[in-house]
């Protein structure tokens, strides 16, 4: 397969992931939106350090996914507590950031 | 040659710390015999040391003690160091001498103040102050004991602290002290330029056996005229010369002996020491001798005006300072330095008595200072009567009292400095000396007159124990005599008063020669002139006397200020309208700027304009705050649509 | 370093009494602040005797590198200029944390307060010891910390408005010393051969390219000038002094205002001596200004807290005049009247703070009458006032004569105008003293309630209260009797400043006729 197959696939994933960040209101489509999205670099990251033949893509596959683990155990634990002091997590009702 | 000089300092220094710190509980007579004690102790050093010097060579009368250096800077540098020669020693003999009588007496004026010790504690720093001021040997410690002698004279002038008008006095005595500092601190600048940095009476006037180096030789005369000019502001707020002499008069609420003491017979004169001791920084700048002259002459003739229509027992013989001490100003400008000292040696002397004097007056009344309210005391208190006869005639410088050669010493040197230059303006200013000499007799036998003659006009006085039962008839039956602590200091003044002239007896000169290393003397007049002048102040002295006896032979009182008075009689009671344009053109314009900066510039400009600035910050933030909707998605949204900006640019640029 | 690093001690002796200081039981924190600040100020004096009196330079350098490549060291020096500041920082947080002791024994913050003090204490020694310009400005913004929360967590009413006023005051300047420290190290770098450094005997050696000057010069005077409350950037001054609690402002006048002053001498006389003799007229117009202006200000104060914070900052311009004087006298004077003001400033707060503590107001117009119950006070009150107003025999007289005698040798009229001061200064300090302790006793209010009641609230000094002045006066008296004992120490650092000047700008002390 040539690269511009898994470039495509990998922009077409991304798009799918920040449709569903801006569109869904549930926090946990979110958190999978969002995954999707950097599942769709890691894709073009692997792509490309196969076809260019360099290590350094794979180690910054490894870092995603290890940044990518940590912040679904935080995001996860807030989505918890704010459940718990809520008892709903439509991310329209949370504006008490509000400036 | 002996030279003590430290120890006279330090005996009243020991006595000020032992007072201060464990005064309050020592008893009276443990705090009178330390309070005078070291006084005595002070004196009989003093003596020692001038009779030791009596027994050198008049060219080896100089002695310098370094003690330790006080500061350096760079090619500054002053040194910690005490001076003996003749113009100190007399200036000590004096302070010490004239100080000492003046804590005995005060053992008898203060017997029933509640803060004896703190008031002994004070004398004693006084004079530890003015002899530091006297002993010096540089120009900065001359300073130092020129502010220390100003605050001894507030502590001393505040002693009631409680009274509001005390209170007001102390702080106008101090402030218009410092004036004079401040003229002695800017010429000590001046003298550091000129003299390289050094600022020790060796280098700058040549003290020590050596000879002066001619001033105009280093510095343009127009540094030259400022230091002299500055010098004579510092002296002039010290001796209260015009026009910085408003503070003098108000000191009065202090205790009688701070009055006699700092206000008579030593810290006011220290202006005429100050001027002798550096004269050779003023012969080089001849113009400020003429300064120094006109306003000697203005205040000696001011002063004696308004002493003429006061009322206040202790004020009159204020403005009797004032004026005195402009004599000795005149003398100094006109070249005789040693009458100029002359003179303050025997003012020392009846001064302190007729303060004294009228202390046992007001001791005796319970307080009483208005002499419309005396009257008739000439045999209650004759001992107090003749001493005050005998000190008036002194200060009206009467044949042979104390004051008649020191006056005439001083006309004397006028009329030849007159007689020299020829200028119209000496013989003016030899005019106002005879006038002033009228005027002086004239104030101090009124002041004898209303107080001692006549019957007695006020109210019945309150007396000690028995003396409360007294019969209405009796005003004065209640009076208190003054006893042996307040007679012996005067008798021995009042001996002084009578004979002090003969340090310096126009045959014998003695005092002038003794000085003639430190402050020399005007030229002698011719003969026929000498006794010319000598009969001229005595005529106008013996007219003042007599318009006073014709007016109030019988004691009647002045008018009441209430009385309408003509528009001269009040101007000289409003004391030439010199306190109330202070008050307008200075204190309440200053006040006025200092609030209206207040306002205007630290609250409405900087306050207002720091907050203004954060204020704008705050409605920019306020503005930017619409940004922060809470909403997650539209945060998300903002990220994508920066991140597509980002985006576009890129491929813009690479394009 | 086989070395006792005795610098760093001086320094982190407070900041580790802080830290402990925080988990101690509440009532025990007063007895161990007053214990680390007299642990601290015992290095401070131990120094004394063992530096060398008539040398230049460093000495106890100690130095460990931290990142070369940035020219940031850890290095550390103490000369002349510094020695005597870090016994006075040591005595006056001393003294201040013994004068704390009623807050002590009432706050509920106690251990919090103590450690701020201490804390602001050892970043003032960091400052005063720092010889590398990225450690003095760590240091210099440690400071602002503990400051501004003393201010703001123990102060007055209106603390909140006068803290964050101080922050954002201090803070502008101190981040233009920060683009001036990058800057003046990236010049240094770029006009000579030497790499990229901000070590500060480097930088000396180096010098500063006369073009570079005047930008470099007005960046770390912003902070300087801010910092010693110079006319018109002292807005920030009065209000903190007013609200901080009395002994911490003993500590903010009496030292911290000093930082400016330290980091004029230190930094800018010998970095930007061409601009600093160019904008003489500028900073020393700024200076007299001040120095009249707060004069007249304090003369209208009724508050007597803030009587004393113009009373400070008009003392500032002082010293300010004479650094820029930029002569032997004027340099060191100011040395000298730095540590003389922190004496007389902080024993003025501490005075204070004994009144404010009896009586409860602070307003000039409620007072009067208190030396009949409070003799003691009186007299300590009269010894402290007599040396702010510069008399003679006492302490300050030294410093501002050699301040305003520098001032008039570099130009007399800026130097005349100033020591017009001294009159005003009687006036104000006078005014403050007899309204207080002297004159009739008030018909009404507070001051009346307390002199008419035996109460016992009104008692004469209590010991802490001796204990904490007793040092200050005794230096009031010594160091004006005997000044030369400092000056001797200050002279070498004062030449070396003085040739450094010279060395780049000749001519700029040329009208030195004492000098």
């Amino acid at each position: 397969m040539p690269l511009s197959a898994y470039v495509i696939l990998s922009g077409v994933l991304f798009a799918i992931g920040a449709l569903g960040v801006l569109a869904r209101k549930n926090p946990l489509i979110m958190f999978m939106s969002i995954e999707l999205m950097l599942n769709a670099v890691n894709l073009s990251f692997m792509a490309f350090a196969h076809f260019l033949d360099s290590v350094q893509g794979w180690i910054f596959v490894f870092l995603t996914l290890t940044v990518a683990a940590a912040e679904v155990v935080v995001g996860l634990a807030i989505i918890v507590s704010i459940f718990r002091s809520r008892t709903n997590i439509d991310v329209d009702e949370l504006n008490s950031l509000k400036g | 040659m002996l030279n003590l000089t430290p120890y006279i300092l330090l005996a009243p220094l020991v006595g000020f710390v032992v007072l201060g710190l464990l005064g309050r509980v020592m008893p009276r007579a443990a705090i009178s015999l330390v309070g005078c004690g070291v006084v005595l102790v002070g004196f009989a050093l003093a003596l020692a040391d001038l009779l030791s010097m009596l027994g050198t060579p008049s060219d080896a009368r100089a002695s310098d003690i370094t003690l330790w250096t006080w500061i350096t800077a760079g090619s500054f540098h002053v040194q910690f160091g005490l001076l003996f020669d003749p113009l100190s020693a007399v200036m000590l003999m004096v302070v010490t001498g004239v100080g000492f009588l003046i804590h005995v007496y005060s053992i008898g004026y203060m017997e029933d103040d509640p803060g004896y010790w703190r008031f002994f504690c004070f004398l004693n720093f006084f004079i530890f102050a003015m002899a530091l001021l006297v002993a010096a040997d540089n120009f900065l410690f001359l300073l130092v004991g020129w502010a220390c002698v100003g605050l001894a004279s507030f502590l001393l002038i505040g002693f009631w602290y409680t009274r509001p008008s005390a209170v007001a006095a102390a702080r106008k005595a101090f402030v218009v002290n410092v004036i004079g500092d401040f003229g002695l601190l800017i010429a000590i600048f001046l003298l550091v330029g000129v003299y390289q940095g050094a600022l020790d009476y060796g280098t700058i006037l040549g003290v020590q056996g050596g000879s002066a180096p001619d001033p105009t030789a280093l510095a343009p005369s127009g540094v030259l005229l400022a230091i002299a000019l500055l010098l004579f502001v510092a002296a002039a707020a010290k001796s209260a010369q015009l026009p910085l002499h408003v503070w003098l008069p108000d000191a009065m609420e202090g205790p009688t002996p701070v009055s006699a003491l700092i206000h008579a017979a030593t810290m006011v004169t220290a202006g005429v020491y100050l001027v002798a001791r550096a004269h050779v920084l003023f012969e080089a700048a001849p113009t400020s001798l003429v300064v120094i002259a006109v306003a000697a002459g203005a205040s000696a003739f001011m002063a004696a005006t308004i002493a003429c229509v006061n009322n206040d027992i202790k004020r009159i013989l204020a403005y009797s300072t004032i004026s005195q001490i402009a004599y000795m100003f005149m003398g100094e400008a006109a070249g005789g330095f040693s009458s100029g000292i002359f003179h303050l040696v025997t003012h020392a002397f009846f001064k302190a008595l007729l303060f004294m004097c009228a202390g046992a007056v007001i001791h005796a009344l319970g307080g009483e200072q208005d002499i419309r309210k005396m009257g008739g005391l000439r045999e209650r208190l004759s001992g107090v009567f003749w001493l005050f006869v005998v000190s008036g005639l002194a200060l009206a410088a009467i044949f042979p009292f104390a004051g008649f050669w020191s006056k005439d010493a001083i006309l004397g040197a006028v009329l030849q400095r007159a007689t020299a230059s020829g200028a119209a303006g000496w013989y003016v200013l030899y005019a106002v000396g005879l006038l002033t000499a009228g005027l002086t007799g004239f104030y101090i036998f009124r002041l004898i007159l209303v107080t001692f003659f006549g019957q007695y006009r006020g109210a019945p006085v309150a007396g000690h124990g028995a003396a409360h039962g007294a019969t209405i008839g009796e005003p004065l039956a209640g009076l208190h005599q003054p006893g042996m602590a307040l007679m012996a200091p005067m008798w021995v003044l009042g001996a002084l008063s009578l004979v002090g002239g003969v340090v310096d007896l126009p045959g014998s000169q003695w005092l002038n020669d003794f000085l003639v290393t430190a402050a020399p003397s005007a030229t002698e007049l011719s003969s026929g002139l000498v006794w010319g002048s000598m009969i001229a102040g005595l005529i106008c002295a013996l007219v003042g006397i007599g318009v006073a006896w014709s007016r109030y032979a019988r004691g009647q009182s002045p008018a009441t200020d209430d009385v309408p008075a003509s528009a001269l009689v009040v101007f000289l009671r409003r004391r030439w309208l010199i306190d109330d344009l202070y008050d307008v053109v200075v204190v309440r314009p200053v006040l006025a700027f200092s609030r209206a900066l207040r306002l205007g510039v630290e609250d409405d400009t900087l306050d207002a304009g720091s907050r203004g600035l954060g204020d704008a910050f705050g409605s920019l933030s306020a503005g930017l705050r619409g940004f922060q909707t809470g909403f997650l998605r539209n945060y998300t949204l903002t990220l994508f649509l920066g991140a597509v900006v980002i985006l576009v640019y890129f491929i813009a640029v690479s394009q | 370093m086989t070395q006792f690093p005795m610098l760093s001690a001086i320094i982190f002796t407070p900041i580790v009494g802080a830290l402990i200081a925080l988990v101690l039981p509440r009532r025990a924190a007063w007895g161990w602040g007053v214990l680390v600040a007299l642990i601290d100020l015992a290095l401070a004096v131990a120094l004394l005797p063992m530096t060398s009196a008539g040398a230049a330079g460093y000495q106890f350098v100690e130095s460990v590198r931290w990142l070369p490549d940035l020219g940031i060291n850890y290095s550390l020096g103490v000369d002349g200029l510094s020695l005597f500041l870090l016994s006075l920082n040591g005595l006056v947080t001393l003294v201040a944390l013994i004068a704390s002791w009623p807050q002590a024994q009432t706050g509920e913050r106690t251990r919090s307060y103590i450690a701020l003090m201490l804390l602001l204490a050892g970043s003032m020694q960091g400052i005063f010891l720092a010889t590398n310009l990225f450690l003095f400005y760590i240091f210099w913004e440690l400071m602002l910390v503990p400051a501004y929360l003393v201010v703001g967590m123990f102060g007055g009413a209106r603390r909140t408005y006068a803290a964050i006023k101080f922050v954002l005051y201090t803070a502008v300047g101190s981040l233009l010393m920060l683009v001036g420290i990058i800057w003046l190290g990236y010049m240094v770098s770029s006009s000579s051969a030497t790499p990229f450094t901000l070590d500060l005997p480097t930088l000396l050696a180096e010098g500063v390219p006369a073009a570079a000057q005047p930008a470099l010069f007005f960046a770390f005077m912003a902070a300087f000038a801010v910092k010693a409350g110079l006319f018109p950037l002292h807005s920030w001054a009065p209000d903190a002094y007013v609200e901080a609690p009395a002994p911490a402002t003993a500590v903010i006048a009496g030292v911290m205002a000093k930082t400016g002053i330290y980091g004029m001498l230190r930094i800018v006389a010998p970095l930007f001596p061409l601009a600093m003799r160019d904008y003489f007229p500028l900073i020393g117009t700024m200076a007299v200004v001040g120095i009249l202006y707060f004069a007249l200000q304090a003369l209208v104060s009724n508050d007597f807290k803030r009587l004393l914070a113009y009373v400070s900052l008009s003392h500032m311009g002082v010293i300010v005049l004479g650094v820029f004087a930029l002569n032997a006298q004027g340099i060191q004077g100011a040395i000298l009247q730095m540590i003389n003001h922190g004496i007389i400033i902080a024993a003025l707060f501490l005075i204070a703070a004994a009144i404010e503590t009896r009586i409860g107001v602070r307003r000039l117009s409620d007072f009067g009458a208190l030396a009949t119950r409070l003799p003691w006070l009186a007299t300590a009150f009269l010894i402290t006032a007599l040396a702010a107003l510069g008399l003679p025999g006492l302490n300050s007289f030294a410093g501002e004569f050699l301040a305003f005698l520098g001032a008039f040798h570099a130009n007399w009229v800026y130097g005349a105008v100033a020591t017009l001061v001294v009159i005003p200064a009687a006036w104000y300090m006078l005014r403050f003293f007899q309204g207080v302790v002297e004159g009739p006793a008030p018909d009404a209010g507070p001051v009346a309630k307390a002199l008419s009641g035996a109460s016992a609230k009104l008692a004469d000094l209590r010991w802490q209260e001796w204990l904490a002045l007793i040092p200050l006066i005794a230096l009031i008296f010594y160091l004006g009797i005997a000044p030369a004992t400092m000056t001797s120490r200050t002279e070498a650092a004062t030449q070396q400043i003085l040739t450094t000047t010279q060395h780049i700008a000749p001519g700029a002390v040329g009208a030195t006729h004492g000098g």
